[in-house]
């Protein structure tokens, strides 16, 4: 019994002992490194920069950028797309979808750029240059990051540390606008001086021309605060810009120029150039090889958001909803111009010298049936039609493409099936293609010539009520179909990347010398009222904007230069660019009498709230001091 | 030896869920859309369809020949559940063993929706020696199974027309014809379009040994291993719904994922039992216990495929490729001591104490003692006078503190990751390394419940009725919440927030629960037997800290609010819809007849004059009016409130069981009563939708519900909004769970065919449901109304067989 009792004693006692010594808990992580060894070599704390540019990917050409940025303006409108920001009303809420990624993108973008510049002083083995050159992309970001958040948000949350180091920021507390710009204005003074002038293949790097834009942009904006020295500010920003405009060879970038067949406008947006545009500033680079973008591969959808719909109304005349590759998918009832912007800010005549119209818009929408398409009694009579083009075709132009084929006149990157593959012609010899559906001029038609033409024609006269509004269902007879037809924008949209209806694999310029123009333009108003100098800049813009032979049309007396001008100016040659809502702020127009003269369908615009934006329920939930925050009185 | 084979087979279908408006239903909503916008009937149904951007041209020949589709019908079907089951034990006094296999087979109510899970489990002990026994238990579960996303909602926004299916009978993507955007909710299942497939195999082994050392002296060793290994498999052809849909790039495109996981515990209890002088019952248990847990997986994608015939099989075949490799592991460690103590089996004593510590968190250990004491009244001499109705009393005291550590590995870690979005700026795709989106939080700990507890057995008439009562106390610190962080301070992408694990906050829980077993009626061939069980909870926030001194008293992204339940909802409270006769103080508001009507700051004065009063910057209380001219906006800072809890107000549940001859029969009640959901079947209102859940009692000017607002084809105000607070529900019921109705066959029959025993019977689950709300209609609130998932009833047949 003894001896037994020994040998299991011993055995329990060695299964214990073992057990005892195999527990240590310490985490055991193979797939990762502390930040502190991350950051701390030139390689690691360059993929971190790299990071910086996640948040710009979400709102240029992507709906949570343009219905913030461009909308609830003079330009354009819609009955139900990102209504918050097209009408305001009480569908501007806190609790807006496209505004809170609008809001956690640039926040998330500065952390991010915080967490750099924080890091930058603990990298070993850089040069004291090489790490100015590094740490200047993130105060570019933070600086264009924070000019954004403050033009839509006002005086929020001014942060230069990241929350790696200070932990949860629980309880937010607003900085005045001014301390924003004064490290805005920094931030970008610091890019300006240690940028490099040129990031070689990666166009999507910022360099320093985009610092000085930006820079430009941000003290032209800063005038609007009504401080003492905004005509200093004024000052600045010409100067900033001036820096581009006089040392264009320095910094790499130009104008596209006319000649006699092409304006340097329509350069500007041709395919060819979009991936070496020698006028982009500051792009979001798309990788259209690999698709490897942030937010998904749901790039490019812009011009849908624009296009008028081919799916219903259009379709009766024979375009369909997803045979067209070029002006998109018709799956979305989206943003249409306002009667100024289509007949005021563009001039409404048929072949105007500023082809600026012709490139910010489709204006033909062809037959992608697949078959010709013989029009019959029925929509003669519904449309009101002259009864002479019962009968008459037309004509098919869908058709297969390869990757080699010429596409509508251009490259075609994809194999796609799509319309204007062939009867892009006028066989018939009535001035327009054989294949034309619908046709949506800003300009008017006499109303006998229009009915004859055998294609659905929707003019200004039809979209619009005399009092500037849209038509709607009960304008009878047809604003129930005319209410859906118009021009389309298309400056996203040029052949040479669409992948296929959806996706459009261009690059967006969130910045471009034209702009920079324009800006220096501005500034010399708000500075000294140099007209001369102003005038200067926009016939530069202006001429290049006509083909060679029509250049003087275009330009423009000095006398006529003055901030009205310049804004309107801004609406020809950036409609649809994601500035039009800052514009009109630094402007002082978002009022609801300027508002209700150029964009009647706006009824609810209350100057006294709407010159901020809501402040996102997600974040004011997550916060320990939210009515001591604020909505922004919303 | 003894063989047992049951088997069953289920019915599933007969689900709740609401189908879309068709017919003259569905015209009726768009006219009451278009009646309500324009204030006039439409001239025809073709400006009516126009209005609408609905082709007239198209759908006319559609509507004339009355091709309506109910789109929840054609994609739910009846499902199918097979299950056998074989068991046979054995044995010797040295050696038993026993083995079992079974085989399940569910087939879903998605069409190509299926899960096949094969069983294999052994057991063998051996008694080695009078003093040593070692035993081995292992087990085999492979799982086959093939899934279909559910797209049944989106019948709550389709034109409710088409041919589903085709001349030859196969499914039409476009039900529609000349309507690109009507896609059929079927379109995944059209043969080579979409696969999604997981096999898994999980493998146990359980090896333990137990050494009698002396007497009452007792030492057992137990190990359990797990190795599970899985993969899934998804294709995605060029034509599925999303594809068809614009919401994914058409290309097809592939993605492999792969999982290996294995664990181990490893326990060793000491065991001493001993009886001093007759009554004093003494049981002393030590215990140590380690567990190692680790997995690792992989994931690979690429797209652009030739041909719909490589699945997932040729992914190198793609363009684009991605891969991803993933690794974890979480340890514990435990240390125990317990003593029992009974004296005479009338008072009871247990004392115990662990340490506990766990890998994943920073302060990984703590200690958890506990203690109870129990009186067996009954027993006393005294209590002999009422022994002959009260046959059993016992007392229980107990207080203990216990412990929770369940979050992920590596959440108190700052590290790094790639993070989720590919970086190019032009010269190919970039490194990158950010945190990771869990924020370390170096100070995280354990969360601790302090327990105390008070129950009473009791047992009448000789046992007839039996029950307990229980009282809990429950102070629960440091609860741990995964809390998404306020985006000023940055996140981890736009669409994500940095998350961080922290120790928020402290409840307070106490409740009472009730239990009676009654044998009703006890006679040789009849016998009825009813459990009665009853549970009141109540459970509020005592304390909201987000870290270093932060106190608040709510914290609504996490639903905590002081005073309040856990999972409190917190939101615009409907209380109706303006109707006809109230168009002044819905004015007040910007709104009219038909709007929903919400409880707002605001007191009604007079018709058409609402205030309220709020206390101005130098502290005054002002009053502020609000009437038509100058309306009020309903906005979530001052109108939002605390409008119900997630959690019942009390349970109960009533369960009978007849015994009649061979037949028994088995009625199983639940209630659960006081809890609220916010329902997304609720949710599917939105202006101008194509379509709406035909459950819906929505405003007209002639039907002056309050359960949904007035339909418009489009809208816009300039103050509150007309829709809000539509998806919140008392969700109370009380449903028949299961009902089971089983025969025995009499054994001097079974014994005949050579059988022990022969059992059949059928049950039917979920047959009825009674709702307090008559807005869950046609909804199973147990499932919250989800809007993928619909809950069905389910026939049961099934027979038991032992040889």
């Amino acid at each position: 019994m003894k001896k037994i009792f020994n040998h299991k004693t011993a055995l329990s006692a060695f299964f214990m002992m073992l057990l005892m010594a195999a527990c240590s808990l310490e985490e055991f992580n193979p797939s990762t490194v502390d930040l502190d060894v991350a950051y701390s070599t030139p390689a690691g704390y360059e993929s971190l920069i790299n990071y910086c540019y996640d948040g710009l990917y979400y709102f240029y050409g992507k709906i949570d950028g343009i219905g913030i940025m461009e909308m609830g303006t003079d330009c354009w409108i819609s009955e139900s797309k990102e209504k918050g920001f097209t009408l305001y009303g009480s569908d501007m809420s806190t609790e807006m979808g496209t505004l809170k990624v609008f809001w956690q993108g640039f926040y998330a973008t500065v952390n991010y750029c915080n967490m750099a510049i924080y890091y930058s002083d603990k990298v070993k083995d850089y040069t004291e240059e090489e790490r100015n050159a590094r740490v200047a992309e993130a105060y570019f970001l933070r600086g264009w990051s924070n000019l954004n958040i403050v033009e839509q948000f006002g005086g929020v949350v001014l942060r230069t540390e990241p929350s790696a180091v200070t932990g949860p920021d629980n309880f937010p507390v607003r900085s005045s606008e001014a301390d924003f710009y004064d490290l805005i204005i920094s931030d970008l003074q610091f890019a300006c001086e240690h940028l490099p002038l040129d990031q070689g293949v990666e166009r999507g790097r910022v360099s320093r021309k985009a610092a000085y834009g930006i820079l430009a942009k941000a003290y032209l904006q800063r005038t609007r605060l009504g401080e003492a020295n905004a005509t200093e500010y004024a000052r600045l920003a010409l100067e900033a810009a001036r820096e581009i405009i006089d040392n264009q060879g320095t910094y790499s970038c130009a104008l596209y120029t006319s000649d006699d067949s092409k304006s340097g406008y329509a350069k500007l947006w041709d395919g060819e150039n979009n991936k070496t545009n020698q006028e982009f500033l500051f792009i979001e680079a798309v990788d259209h090889e690999t698709f490897l973008n942030p937010d998904g591969d749901n790039r490019g959808r812009t011009r849908q958001y624009y296009e008028m719909d081919l799916k219903t109304v259009g379709a009766e005349w024979g375009t369909t909803e997803k045979n067209c590759s070029w002006y998109g998918r018709a799956n979305d009832r989206g943003f249409k111009p306002t009667k100024y912007l289509l007949t005021q800010i563009f001039k409404p005549e048929k072949d105007p010298a500023d082809t600026r119209f012709d490139e910010t818009f489709f204006t033909q929408y062809f037959n992608s049936k697949g078959t010709d398409f013989v029009i019959p009694q029925t929509l003669v009579d519904k449309y009101g039609k002259d009864p002479s083009i019962v009968g008459d075709t037309i004509k098919n132009t869908l058709g297969n493409y390869n990757t080699t084929d010429e596409y509508y006149g251009g490259r075609c990157y994809y194999e796609i099936s799509a319309s204007g593959n062939r009867n892009m012609v006028d066989d018939n010899g009535d001035g327009y293609l054989d294949g034309l559906s619908v046709f949506t001029p800003n300009y008017s038609i006499m109303t006998e010539e229009k009915a004859k033409l055998p294609f659905l024609c929707v003019d200004p006269t039809d979209m619009f009520e005399s009092d500037g509004r849209w038509v709607t269902s009960l304008t009878m007879p047809y604003g129930t179909y005319y209410k859906d037809c118009y021009p389309s924008m298309r400056k996203l949209s040029s052949l040479y990347w669409i992948y296929n209806n959806q996706k459009w694999e261009g690059d967006v310029p969130i910045l471009r010398l034209g702009e920079v123009y324009l800006i220096a333009a501005e500034a010399a108003l708000r500075y000294n009222n140099d007209q001369a100098a102003a005038a200067g800049y926009v016939n530069t813009i202006r001429q290049r904007a006509a083909v060679t032979g029509h250049t003087d049309e275009m330009t423009v007396n000095q006398n006529e230069v003055d901030l009205d001008f310049i804004l309107a100016e801004r609406a020809r040659e950036l409609a649809g660019e994601q500035v039009r809502w800052c514009d009109l702020k630094r402007y002082g127009k978002l009022t609801r009498t300027y508002l209700s003269a150029t964009n009647p369908d706006i009824l609810n615009f209350d100057d006294a709230k709407n010159q901020v934006r809501p402040i996102p329920q997600s974040f004011l939930d997550a916060i320990a001091n939210p009515k001591e925050f604020g909505t922004n009185g919303y | 030896m003894q063989v047992d084979f049951d088997s069953y087979v289920s019915i599933n279908g007969w689900a709740s869920f609401p189908s879309a408006l068709q017919g003259d239903d569905w015209l009726k909503y768009l006219e009451e859309g278009y009646y309500a916008t324009f204030g006039e009937s439409p001239a025809d149904r073709d400006a009516l369809l126009a209005a609408w951007s609905l082709s007239p041209t198209v759908l006319n020949p559609y509507i004339d020949s009355t091709k309506w589709v109910n789109w929840i019908d054609e994609s739910l079907k009846t499902g199918v559940q097979y299950n056998n089951t074989l068991s046979i034990r054995g044995g010797t006094e040295i050696v038993q063993s026993s083995f079992s296999m079974g085989y399940n087979r569910t087939e879903g109510i998605y069409m190509n929706d299926y899960v096949d899970i094969f069983t294999l489990r052994e057991n063998l002990v051996v008694q080695a020696a009078k003093w040593a026994k070692f035993g081995l238990t292992t087990g085999l579960i492979f799982r086959n199974s093939e899934s279909r996303p559910s797209r049944i909602n989106k019948a709550f926004g389709m034109v409710p027309l088409g041919d589903v299916y085709d001349e030859n009978g196969d499914i039409n993507p476009y039900p529609i014809e000349g309507m690109t955007d009507v896609i059929s909710l079927l379109a995944d299942n059209i043969e080579g379009t979409y696969k999604n497939n997981s096999k898994s195999i999980n493998i146990t082994a359980n090896p333990y040994a137990e050494f009698t050392m002396a007497k009452g002296l007792t030492f057992r060793s137990i190990v359990g291993t797990t190795l599970s290994s899985s993969r899934q498999g998804i294709f995605n052809s060029d034509h599925t719904y999303m594809m068809l849909a614009g919401s994914q790039t058409a290309i097809r495109n592939a993605t492999y994922n792969t999982g290996l996981s294995y664990s181990y515990t490893w326990e060793n209890i000491v065991d001493y039992h001993a009886t001093i002088a007759d009554h004093h019952d003494v049981l002393v248990t030590l215990i140590t216990s380690y567990g190692n847990s680790q997995s690792e997986s992989s994931s690979e994608y690429s797209e652009g495929f030739l041909y719909d015939d490589f699945l997932y099989y040729n992914i190198d075949a793609g363009v684009n490729p991605s891969v991803s490799t993933y690794y974890s592991v979480k340890k514990r460690m435990s240390y125990a001591g317990r003593l029992n103590y009974s004296f005479r089996g009338k008072y009871l004593l247990t004392g115990s104490v662990r340490y506990d510590g766990v890998s994943q968190l920073s302060e990984k250990w703590d200690v958890f003692p506990a203690g109870a004491v129990a009186w067996r009244i009954s027993d006393e001499d005294f209590m002999e006078r009422t022994s002959d109705w009260l046959s059993n009393l016992k007392l229980r005291v107990g207080y203990g503190i216990s412990g929770n550590s369940n979050i992920n590995a590596y959440v108190t870690k700052s590290e790094i990751t790639s993070g989720s979005d590919p970086i190019n700026l032009g010269g190919g795709e970039l490194l990158t390394s950010i945190p990771t989106q869990a924020i370390g939080n170096v100070l995280l700990g354990w969360e601790k419940s302090y327990n105390l507890n008070i129950g009473l057995d009791f047992g009448l008439f000789q046992n007839r009725i039996d029950g307990s009562v229980e009282w809990y106390d429950t102070d629960t610190k440091d609860v741990i919440y995964a809390r998404n962080l306020p985006f000023s301070g940055g996140g981890f992408a736009p669409k994500q927030a940095y998350q961080m694990n922290s120790n928020i906050a402290r409840m307070h829980n106490k409740g009472i629960e009730l239990t009676t077993n009654s044998r009703n009626i006890q006679k040789s061939d009849f016998r009825w037997n009813s459990t009665i069980t009853f549970a009141r909870n109540w459970e509020e926030v005592t304390s909201i800290d987000l870290g270093s001194g932060t106190t608040v008293d709510e914290l609504i992204s996490l639903g905590l609010f002081l005073g309040s339940p856990k999972n409190t909802f917190y939101d615009y409270k409907k209380t109706g819809i303006w109707q006809s006769g109230e168009e002044a103080d819905a004015a007040v508001f910007g709104l009219e007849p038909g709007d929903v009507r919400i409880e707002s700051s605001l007191t009604k004065r007079s018709d058409g004059v609402w205030f309220r009063n709020v206390t101005d910057e130098e502290g005054n209380v002002v009053e502020e009016v609000f009437t038509a001219d100058s309306a009020y906006t309903i906005n979530a800072d001052d109108d939002r409130q605390i409008i119900g809890q997630g959690t019942p107000k009390w349970t109960a549940g009533f369960q009978n069981t007849f015994l009649y001859k061979g037949f028994d029969l088995n009625i199983f009640i639940t209630a659960r009563w006081g809890q609220m959901i916010n329902g997304q079947l609720m949710g599917y209102f939105t202006y101008g939708s194509n379509n709406l859940p035909d459950n819906y009692d929505y405003w007209t000017e002639t039907n002056p519900t309050n359960d949904y607002p007035r339909p418009y084809l489009r809208r816009t105000t300039a103050f509150s909004s007309p829709v809000a607070g539509l998806s919140y529900v008392d969700a109370s019921y009380i449903k028949i769970k299961n009902i089971t109705l089983g025969y025995t066959v009499p054994l001097r029959l079974v014994s005949r065919i050579r059988l022990e025993n022969l059992r059949i019977y059928g049950t039917v689950y979920n047959s009825l449901i009674l709702t307090r709300s008559h807005l869950l209609k046609g909804v199973d609130p147990e499932t919250g109304a989800s809007d993928s998932f619909p809950l069905y009833k389910q026939l049961v047949f099934g027979i038991n067989v032992s040889f």
